[in-house]
C-alpha cells in the first residue's frame, strides 16, 4: 500500500512537471528561435536578375573555362569545347583527357548544375515574383532561359524543361525532345521581346537594375534577343536548309534595327567582370594561370601564316622550356606535352580575351553578321552573303584591336588580312570561306563555334582531324573513328534521374544534326 | 545531488548503531570521490562525498566492504575506531564496482543492464595527448576514433556503434560533471577550408578528469534526450577533499616525428618524357642513375637569389627526400598543477595546466591553458552547493593543409627543401609553379593565427527533502569566442588571382550553451528485497551560434595585415538559435541481489521541429539477471544476463523547415546578388528515431580475474532527415525529408585477465577490447534513387573520383569509383571489380562507363589488447591494436601518379632507346566474346599514367588494415623511504611511446588520418593532402606534496 502510495506520488509530481513545460506559450516561444536569421525568404528582381546572370550564365559561359580551379565553382565545359572544335588544345590533367576523346559522366556534372540550379531556378522565381510594374525584368528573364537553354540543348539534345523546376511535383524530371526545346527557346525569345515591348510602353514601369550586362538598356536586350534567335533558327541549317534561312535572315533584320546598327563591341551580347576579386574575374584569367588549355596548333599555325592580325588579342605566350620565345611552338592536337613555348588567352594588355576585367562573349554582332553570310549563301544570295561576310571580319578584327594597348604592329596588318580574306565578292564567296572565317572570329564562343563545327560535319576549318593517342609514333592512331558529337549526360542525372537520362554516346549525333 | 541521492540511499537504521566517519582515497593520496561503502552481509551502506569523505552508521564488529571506479574492493574491519583513512589501489581491469550513468548518476554496475565501459584518470593523462579522445584510442570497445592527422591541434572524430546519422551529427554528447559541453567541429575559413580546425572537447584538460564513461547504447544515454542520439561521453573531472593541502605537479615532454611517409618512386628526376625541363612540376625526367646534366640554353635559380643564370651543362642536383624533410621533430611541453583541500564544509579542487605543442610542421604550433576551480560546499545538512568554473585559452598558428600538402606534393627534387631559400631578396616566392605556394612559403610568411576563449561554469545545489526524498538542480553554461586571422601576404603564389597582392580572413565566432536540469528523486528499501529509486527531471538547453567571417582581398600597403588594409571586402555571417525542453521520468527496481529492471520515458521538444510535430515521446527499458547468485560455483562468481531496449530520437537540423535564399559573395559591380538555395527545407519534418536492443553477458570467473563483458547490439535509424538528392533540373539539388534508414549491429566485448601472473612483487593484468560493427543503409530515396554523396571532390581538393556514399543495400561509407572495364556484370553489381578485366580488339583495358562499387570504409572489427604491469615500483604497459579491413581512398597517391611521383608510377616507359625505363604491362582478361584474353603490351608513359590509369580509381583503393602499437609506457614511482625526508608524499617518473610502432599495407601515410577534419558527420575515408600522423616519445614527472 505505501508503495504504490509512492509511486502514486512519483507519477503527481512528474506530471506536475510535465504540465509546467508545456504550457502554450512556452511552446510557441520555442519555435520562434527557429528562425533564419541571416537570409531572406523572397528576395527581389534585382538580386535574382544579377545572380542569374552572373553566378547562372557566367557559369556557362565564364567559369567552365577555369578548369580545376574551384574559384569559380569549378568545371569546364565552354573553354573545353575549344578543344572538340579545334581552338584550343589540352595541355594537361583534364584537359589531356578530353583531348583524347577520355570523358566521363563525372565531367560535366556542372552544367547541368549551373544551368538549372543557378541561372533557371532563379529565372523562374523572377518571373513568378516581379511586381507589375517590373516586366521589363521579366522580358530579361526569358530572353536568359532562352539562351540557357538553347546552349544546353546544342550541347545535349535532348534535355528536361516541361517538367524542370518543380522539385515537389517532378523530383525526376523527364527529358523533352530537342525540338520542343527549340520551340521552347524561341516561343521564349518571342515573349521576352514582348515583354520588353510592354514595359518600354508603360510609364509606370520601373528602371531595371542588378543587369550588369546590358545594365538595363532593354533595347539592346531586344537586339541580342533577334540575334539570339537567329543563331537557333540557323542551328537548323541542315534539317531545314531553307527555312532556316530564311527565319534567320529576318531575325538578322529584326536584330540590326533593333540595334545592332554600329560596329564595335558596344552591343555585344557580353558578361563583364569587375576583376575586383578571384571570383568576379574573367575565367580565361584563371586558365591562364592553371595552364590547361592552350592554343591548338593548327590554329595557331593558320594564325600565323596567315599573318592574321588578332594573334596577341587571342593569344598570350606562357613559360616553355628553354626559353624560345618563337611563336607558333604550341601544344600540338594530340597531347605531346612539354616541348616549346606555349600560347594561350592570356593576362597581356592588348589581350582583348584574357584579362581580369575582359568580359565574356555570349554573342555578338559579327556572329550576327556571320549567320547572315551563311543563310544568304544557302539561299542562293552570294552578294548579301559576301557583304555580310566582309563586314563580320571587319568588324571582330577592329574590335579585337580596339583597346588603347592595342599593338600598332597588329593594327598595321589588318589592311592586309582585309584585302585576302574579308574581300569577298558574290562570285568568289564559298560556304568554306564563311566557316573558315567564322571559325576564326568565334574564338572564346567555343560552345556556338562547336555547334557550327558540328552543323558543318567537321569540314570546316580544313585543318580538322581527328586527334591522336601518340604522336611521337610514325604511325599515330587516331583515338576514334569519328569526330565527338556531344558531351556526356552529368553523372549527377544518371544517380538522380536514372529513369529518365537518354542512353547517348559521344559519338551518337544530337537530334537536330542526325 | 549525487552524494545527496547516494547519502539517501544509505538512510536505513540499525539498531545499537553508531556513526563512523572516513576518507578514501587512491594510492597517491587524491580524494576518490563517490566510492561506495557496503557493510559486509548487509544491504546498508553509503557513499563517500566529492572528496572521498562518508559517514556511516554502523553496528559494532562490522566489516566495510569500499569500492570505487577503477579500484580494487577493500574490506576493512571497523573494530570501534570512528574514523577510518582508506586507500584503494588501483584496478587496472577496468571493471568499477560504481559506474556514472545519465544524468550523472552513479549506479552499481552489476545494477545496470546496458553496456558502458569506464576509462580512469591515470589512462587518460597518461595518454598526454592534447585531445583527450585520442586516448581512448584501444581502451574502449564499440568505438572508432579517427585524428585529423599531425598538425597540432588537430580535430578528433569519435562515432560509438557506428553511424546513425546520413547526413547529419554522428558525435557522441559530451557530459562535464553533469553538465553537456559543446563539442561542435568548427567549419575551416572561407577559402581556407583545409585547416584542420579542432572539436572543442580538444579544450578539457586531461588532468582535471577523475573518470570517463562511455554510455553506448540507447538504454544507456535515453535520459539524455536527444543531445545523445549517438551516445555519450560522461566525465567526471577531479574534486578536493576535506583535509589539508594537497599540492600535485607535473610535466612532461613529448618529442614527435611523423610516423609513415606516402611510398614515392625514386630515381626520376624533374623533366617530361626522359628529358629535364625547367617548367615542369613532375618527375617524368631522367633516371639519376644517369647523371643527367642541365640542357642547353637552361636558365635556373638554384641558390635562391631571385635570378636565373645558365646552368647548361652542370649536372643536375637531386633531392630525393624533400618530402620527409619539410617535416620536423616535434616538440610538446606540459605543466600542470594542482591544489586540493578543504575544510569540513567546503572542499577545493584548483588546476591549472599549460601545454604548448610545436608540431611536426614547420611553425605549427598548438597552446592550451586551463584553469579549473571545483567547489563543494555543505551549506547546511540538507543543502550542498557545487561550482566549478573553467577558463580555457587555446591558440596557435596553422596551416591550409590542402595548399601546403598539395604545394609539398609539386615540390622537385632539384632542390633541398631544407636549404633553398622559400623567398628571394626581392620577397618574392622562388617557386616555379605559378598558382601554388611553396609550402616553405606556406608556414613561414601565412598561416592562420586563432585564439578561443571558453569559459565552462556550473553551479548545481542538492537538497534533501525528506528521507527517500531529494531535489537538485543545476545551471551551466559554456561560452566560447575564437577569433581567426588567416593571412596570405602580399607576394603569395596562391593568390595569383589578384596580382599576388595576398587576401586575409578576420573571423569572429561565438557560441553560447546554457543547460538547466531539475530533478527530483526518490529512493527507498523495501524490506529486505526491494530496492526502488525513481525520478523525475525537467531539462531547458538553449544555444546559440554565431560567426562573422570577412575576407579581405588584395592588401594596400604591405606587411600590414589588418583587414582594413585589403582593398575589397566580402562578409559573410551566419548565426541560429535552438532550444530543447525535456521532462523525463527513470524508475529502477531491483529485487534482492540478482533481479534488476528499468525503465525510463522521456518528452522532448525542440525548436528545430514544426510547431505542429514539435515533440516526441520515446521508452526505454532494460533488465539484468544475476544468474550466478543461483549457481554458487567457485569458478563462476559473477554471471549476469541483460537485455534492454531503447527509443530514441533527433531533431531536425536549425532552419531546416523554410527555404531561404542565399546572398552570393562577393558582390558584382557592386551589385547584391540573391540565389535560391540548392538545398530546400520541408516544413513537414518529423523528429528521427531509433530504436535499439542489446543483450549483453557478464561473466566473472575465479573471483573476477577473468572477466568477459559482452553485448550484442542491433539498432535502427528510421525517418532519418537526410539532404536527399534531387535531380539538377529540378532546379535544386537537395531536399530535406524525412527518409533515410540504416540498421547497425555489432559486438563489443572486453576480456580481462586481472592478475594474469601475481608474484610477490609482480602483477600482470591484461585485458582485451573488441568492437565489430556491421552497417547497411536500407533506404536513403526513392524512385531508384538510392545514393546519398558523403563525401567526395565537392568537400575538398580531391584528385580522384572516387566518392565515399550511403548507398541503398551497402555498408555505410560505400567507396564507389571509376574502374577496369569488366565483363559479363552490371555496373550495379557489388562485385563487379572481381569480374575479368574486358580487352576489346585493342587489348587494352579502358574505364568502366560508370562509378561501380569499390570498396568499404568500415573496419570488419577492431581489437584492442591493453597489458600492464607492476614490478616493485615499476608498472610497465602497453597497448596493441589490430584493425581489420576497411578501405581507404588513397587520393594523394593519384596526384603522385600524375606527377609521376608515386609508387605506381616506378615503372615507366620512355622510348625504345631509353635505359631503364621502358617497361611495359600485359594486361590479363577477356575479350568482348567472354574467352580469356592476354591483353597487348602497354607501354607505360606518362600518358598511359595520366590520361587512362589515373581515372581508374579502382587503382587508388587500398586496404586500411593495421597493427600498431598504440602506446608502451615504464614508469617508475620513487620509494617514499626516499621522499618522506623531502616532505615529497610521491613522485613518479615515467618513459611513454605512443604510435610508435605501425605495420600496414597501405602506401599512403598512416591510415588512421582522416581527411576529412573533425566534422560532425565523422565520415571518413578519403586520404587527400592529409599531413602525416605522429608517433611519440615522452618523458614526464609526477611530484605530490
Amino acid at each position: 500500500m505505501k508503495l504504490i502510495f509512492r509511486i502514486l506520488l512519483l507519477i503527481v509530481s512528474g506530471a506536475f512537471v510535465l504540465e509546467l513545460s508545456s504550457c502554450k506559450k512556452t511552446l510557441d516561444n520555442l519555435a520562434s528561435y527557429n528562425v533564419n536569421e541571416n537570409q531572406p525568404l523572397k528576395a527581389s528582381s534585382p538580386t535574382l536578375l544579377t545572380a542569374a546572370e552572373f553566378s547562372g550564365v557566367m557559369a556557362d559561359e565564364g567559369s567552365f573555362i577555369s578548369a580545376t580551379s574551384a574559384i569559380n565553382g569549378g568545371g569546364d565545359g565552354d573553354g573545353f569545347f575549344g578543344i572538340f572544335n579545334g581552338h584550343m588544345a589540352g595541355n594537361h590533367a583534364q584537359g589531356v583527357d578530353f583531348n583524347q576523346y577520355i570523358l566521363k559522366h563525372g565531367d560535366f556534372q556542372f552544367l547541368f548544375n549551373d544551368a538549372y540550379a543557378t541561372s533557371l531556378m532563379n529565372l523562374k522565381l523572377l518571373i513568378l515574383n516581379a511586381l507589375p510594374n517590373e516586366g521589363g525584368f521579366v522580358g530579361i528573364a526569358k530572353i536568359l532561359e532562352a539562351y540557357q537553354l538553347g546552349y544546353l540543348t546544342s550541347v545535349y539534345g535532348d534535355i528536361p524543361w516541361s517538367q524542370a523546376l518543380d522539385v515537389n511535383k517532378y523530383p525526376q524530371p523527364k527529358y523533352d525532345a530537342q525540338l520542343a526545346i527549340y520551340d521552347t527557346v524561341q516561343t521564349f525569345l518571342s515573349e521576352g521581346i514582348a515583354w520588353i515591348k510592354a514595359a518600354k510602353a508603360s510609364s509606370t514601369s520601373t528602371a531595371i537594375t542588378g543587369d550588369i550586362i546590358y545594365n538595363g538598356d532593354l533595347g539592346m536586350w531586344t537586339a541580342a534577343a533577334y540575334l539570339l534567335k537567329a543563331r537557333f533558327y540557323n542551328h537548323f541549317s541542315k534539317k531545314d536548309p531553307t527555312g532556316s534561312a530564311t527565319s534567320a535572315l529576318l531575325m538578322v533584320d529584326s536584330a540590326k534595327l533593333a540595334g545592332f546598327t554600329a560596329n564595335g563591341d558596344a552591343g555585344n551580347f557580353t558578361l563583364p567582370y569587375d576583376g575586383l576579386t578571384q571570383y568576379t574575374q574573367n575565367p580565361w584569367y584563371g586558365m591562364y594561370a592553371n595552364g590547361m588549355l592552350v592554343a591548338n596548333l593548327p590554329f595557331l599555325d593558320s594564325l600565323m601564316s596567315q599573318n592574321d592580325p588578332r594573334l596577341n588579342a587571342y593569344f598570350s605566350s606562357i613559360d616553355g622550356v628553354g626559353g624560345s620565345n618563337t611563336f607558333g611552338l604550341g601544344k600540338v592536337i594530340s597531347g605531346n606535352v612539354g616541348t616549346g613555348k606555349y600560347m594561350q588567352v592570356g593576362p597581356d594588355k592588348w589581350s582583348y580575351y584574357g584579362q581580369a576585367t575582359s568580359g565574356e562573349l555570349l554573342a555578338t554582332y559579327p556572329e550576327l553578321l556571320m549567320i547572315e553570310a551563311e543563310a544568304a549563301f544557302r539561299l542562293g544570295n552570294t552578294t548579301r552573303a559576301a557583304t555580310a561576310h566582309n563586314a563580320a571580319v571587319t568588324d571582330q578584327i577592329n574590335t579585337v584591336l580596339s583597346l588603347p594597348a592595342s599593338l600598332a604592329a597588329d593594327k598595321a596588318k589588318v589592311a592586309a588580312y582585309v584585302a585576302k580574306y574579308a574581300s569577298e565578292t558574290s562570285g568568289s564567296i564559298t560556304l568554306e570561306k564563311i566557316m573558315t572565317e567564322k571559325h576564326k572570329l568565334m574564338f572564346t564562343l567555343e560552345g556556338e563555334s562547336w555547334m557550327d563545327v558540328r552543323r558543318t560535319d567537321y569540314k570546316y576549318p580544313s585543318w580538322l582531324t581527328i586527334p591522336v593517342a601518340n604522336d611521337t609514333i610514325p604511325s599515330p592512331v587516331p583515338v576514334a573513328a569519328s569526330f565527338i558529337q556531344r558531351v556526356l549526360y552529368p553523372q549527377s542525372e544518371l544517380d538522380k534521374n536514372t529513369t529518365n537520362v537518354p542512353a547517348a554516346t559521344i559519338f551518337d549525333k544530337i537530334p537536330i544534326l542526325q | 545531488m549525487l552524494s545527496a541521492l547516494l547519502l539517501l540511499y544509505s538512510v536505513l537504521t540499525f539498531a545499537q548503531s553508531r556513526e563512523v566517519t572516513g576518507t578514501v582515497t587512491n594510492a597517491s593520496g587524491q580524494p576518490i570521490p563517490l566510492a561506495t561503502v557496503k557493510i559486509k552481509g548487509a544491504r546498508a551502506g553509503t557513499s563517500a562525498d566529492q572528496n572521498g569523505v562518508f559517514t556511516l552508521k554502523i553496528a559494532p564488529q562490522t566489516t566495510l566492504i569500499i569500492s570505487a571506479i577503477g579500484y580494487e574492493n577493500k574490506e576493512i574491519s571497523a573494530g570501534d575506531r570512528t574514523s577510518f583513512s582508506v586507500q584503494l589501489s588501483q584496478d587496472n581491469k577496468s571493471l568499477s564496482e560504481v559506474v556514472v550513468t545519465a544524468l550523472g548518476i552513479t549506479r552499481d554496475k552489476k545494477a545496470i543492464s546496458y553496456s558502458t565501459q569506464t576509462v580512469n584518470a591515470e589512462t587518460i593523462a597518461s595518454g598526454g595527448r592534447s585531445n583527450l579522445v585520442d586516448d581512448l584510442n584501444g581502451k574502449v570497445a564499440g568505438v572508432q576514433i579517427t585524428n585529423a592527422g599531425g598538425q597540432a591541434g588537430a580535430g578528433t572524430t569519435i562515432v560509438i556503434r557506428g553511424y546513425n546519422s546520413l547526413t547529419g551529427n554522428n558525435q557522441p554528447l559530451y557530459v562535464v560533471d553533469g553538465v553537456p559541453i559543446d563539442n561542435s567541429a568548427e567549419q575551416g575559413s572561407g577559402y581556407a577550408y583545409n585547416v584542420p580546425t579542432a572539436n572543442r572537447a580538444i579544450d578539457l584538460s586531461p588532468d582535471d578528469i577523475e573518470s570517463l564513461t562511455v554510455l553506448k547504447g540507447g538504454a544507456a544515454t535515453a535520459l539524455y534526450g536527444i543531445q545523445a542520439a549517438n551516445g555519450a561521453l560522461v566525465i567526471t573531472t577531479k574534486k578536493g577533499r576535506n583535509g589539508k593541502l594537497n599540492i600535485e605537479f607535473g610535466y612532461g615532454h613529448s618529442l614527435a616525428k611523423a610516423n609513415k611517409f606516402p611510398a614515392f618512386s625514386h630515381g626520376f628526376m624533374r623533366g617530361t618524357g626522359g628529358a629535364y625541363n625547367t617548367v615542369t612540376t613532375n618527375n617524368w625526367g631522367p633516371t639519376a642513375s644517369s647523371n643527367p646534366v642541365f640542357p642547353a640554353g637552361t636558365d635556373l635559380d638554384l641558390v635562391g637569389t631571385g635570378v636565373p643564370v645558365d646552368v647548361s651543362g652542370q649536372k643536375i642536383p637531386y633531392y630525393p627526400d624533400n618530402y620527409k624533410n619539410f617535416f620536423v621533430n616535434g616538440n610538446t611541453n606540459k605543466y600542470n598543477l594542482a591544489l586540493s583541500g578543504g575544510g569540513d564544509k567546503t572542499t577545493y579542487y584548483v588546476g591549472l595546466s599549460r601545454l604548448d605543442q610545436d608540431a611536426i610542421v614547420r611553425n605549427n604550433t598548438y597552446g592550451k591553458t586551463s584553469a579549473v576551480l571545483n567547489l563543494t560546499t555543505q551549506v547546511s545538512p540538507r543543502l550542498s552547493i557545487t561550482t566549478k568554473i573553467n577558463y580555457i585559452n587555446t591558440g596557435g598558428l596553422r596551416f591550409d593543409a590542402g595548399r601546403m600538402m598539395n604545394g609539398l606534393a609539386y615540390y622537385v627534387n632539384t632542390w633541398d627543401i631544407t636549404a633553398f631559400p622559400w623567398k628571394d631578396p626581392f620577397g618574392q616566392e622562388t617557386w616555379w609553379q605559378k598558382t601554388i605556394s611553396s609550402p616553405m612559403w606556406s608556414v613561414h610568411e601565412g598561416g592562420e593565427r586563432y585564439k578561443i576563449n571558453r569559459y565552462i561554469a556550473n553551479i548545481g545545489a542538492d537538497y534533501k527533502l525528506a528521507r527517500d526524498w531529494s531535489v537538485n538542480y543545476r545551471y551551466g553554461l559554456d561560452n566560447y569566442s575564437e577569433s581567426r586571422r588567416n593571412v596570405d601576404p602580399i607576394g603569395t603564389l596562391s593568390s595569383w588571382a589578384t596580382n599576388y597582392l595576398g587576401q586575409m580572413h578576420e573571423v569572429r565566432v561565438n557560441s553560447l550553451q546554457v543547460n538547466s536540469e531539475l530533478m527530483l528523486n526518490y529512493d527507498h528499501q523495501f524490506g529486505e528485497d526491494f530496492h526502488l529509486h525513481g525520478l523525475v527531471g525537467q531539462n531547458v538547453f538553449y544555444h546559440k551560434y554565431d560567426v562573422l567571417d570577412i575576407t579581405g582581398t588584395s592588401f594596400v600597403l604591405p606587411d600590414l595585415f589588418d583587414i582594413t588594409n585589403t582593398q575589397t571586402q566580402t562578409i559573410y555571417h551566419s548565426s541560429y538559435q535552438k532550444q530543447t525542453l525535456g521532462v523525463y521520468g527513470d524508475l529502477q527496481l531491483s529485487y534482492k541481489d540478482f533481479l534488476f529492471l528499468e525503465g525510463t520515458l522521456r518528452n522532448d521538444w525542440s525548436s528545430t521541429l514544426p510547431r505542429n510535430n514539435d515533440h516526441f515521446l520515446y521508452p526505454s527499458v532494460s533488465a539484468g539477471f544475476l544468474f550466478s547468485d543461483f549457481l554458487h560455483q567457485d569458478w563462476l562468481s559473477y554471471g549476469k544476463l541483460r537485455a534492454s531496449y531503447a527509443g530514441t530520437a533527433n531533431d531536425a537540423p536549425v532552419n531546416a523547415l523554410t527555404t531561404a535564399y542565399t546572398s552570393v559573395t562577393p558582390t558584382v559591380f557592386a551589385n547584391t546578388r540573391f540565389s535560391y538555395p540548392t538545398l530546400v527545407g520541408n516544413p513537414n519534418l518529423k523528429p528521427e528515431r531509433t530504436t535499439q536492443q542489446e543483450v549483453g553477458l557478464d561473466l566473472g570467473f575465479f573471483k573476477k580475474k577473468i572477466f568477459l563483458e559482452a553485448t550484442y547490439y542491433s539498432k535502427k535509424s528510421f525517418d532519418q532527415i537526410i539532404k536527399a538528392p534531387t535531380s539538377d533540373a529540378t532546379g535544386v539539388t537537395q531536399q530535406y525529408l524525412n527518409l533515410g534508414e540504416t540498421t547497425n549491429k555489432g559486438i563489443d566485448a572486453t576480456l580481462t585477465f586481472k592478475d594474469v601472473i601475481k608474484a610477490k612483487d609482480f602483477t600482470w593484468t591484461s585485458a582485451f577490447n573488441f568492437s565489430k560493427n556491421v552497417s547497411k543503409v536500407v533506404r536513403v530515396g526513392d524512385n531508384g534513387n538510392d545514393k546519398v554523396i558523403l563525401l567526395d571532390g565537392t568537400f575538398g581538393a580531391q584528385n580522384s573520383t572516387a566518392e565515399i556514399d550511403a548507398q541503398k543495400g551497402q555498408h555505410f561509407g560505400a567507396i564507389f569509383g571509376y574502374a577496369w572495364q569488366r565483363y559479363g556484370v552490371n555496373e550495379t553489381d557489388p562485385n563487379y571489380t572481381k569480374a575479368p578485366i574486358l580487352l576489346g580488339a585493342s587489348g587494352i583495358p579502358v574505364t568502366s562507363p560508370g562509378k561501380v562499387l569499390l570498396g568499404n570504409t568500415s573496419p570488419d572489427f577492431i581489437l584492442g589488447w591493453n597489458n600492464s604491469l607492476t614490478y616493485k615500483h615499476f608498472n610497465f604497459g602497453f597497448t596493441l591494436e589490430w584493425r581489420k579491413g576497411g578501405d581507404v581512398v588513397n587520393d594523394m597517391n593519384n596526384l603522385l601518379t600524375y606527377s609521376g611521383k608515386g609508387i605506381l608510377t616506378q615503372n615507366r616507359y620512355y622510348s625504345a632507346t631509353y635505359a631503364g625505363a621502358n617497361s611495359t604491362k600485359t594486361y590479363v582478361g577477356v575479350d568482348d566474346q567472354g574467352k580469356a584474353k592476354t591483353g597487348t603490351p602497354v607501354q607505360l608513359t606518362k600518358l598511359w599514367y595520366t590520361g587512362t590509369f589515373k581515372n581508374i580509381d579502382e587503382n587508388y583503393i587500398e586496404d586500411a588494415s593495421w597493427w600498431r602499437l598504440r602506446n608502451v609506457y615504464l614508469g617508475y614511482s620513487i620509494p617514499e623511504s626516499v621522499l618522506r625526508p623531502l616532505h615529497v608524499k610521491g613522485a613518479e617518473i615515467s618513459v611513454a611511446g605512443r604510435n610508435v610502432w605501425l605495420h600496414t599495407k597501405y602506401t599512403g601515410i598512416d591510415p588512421e588520418v582522416s581527411s576529412a577534419g573533425s566534422g560532425p558527420n565523422g565520415v571518413v575515408g578519403i586520404d587527400v593532402n592529409s599531413v602525416p600522423a605522429t608517433k611519440s616519445w615522452d618523458v614526464s614527472l609526477k611530484v605530490k606534496f
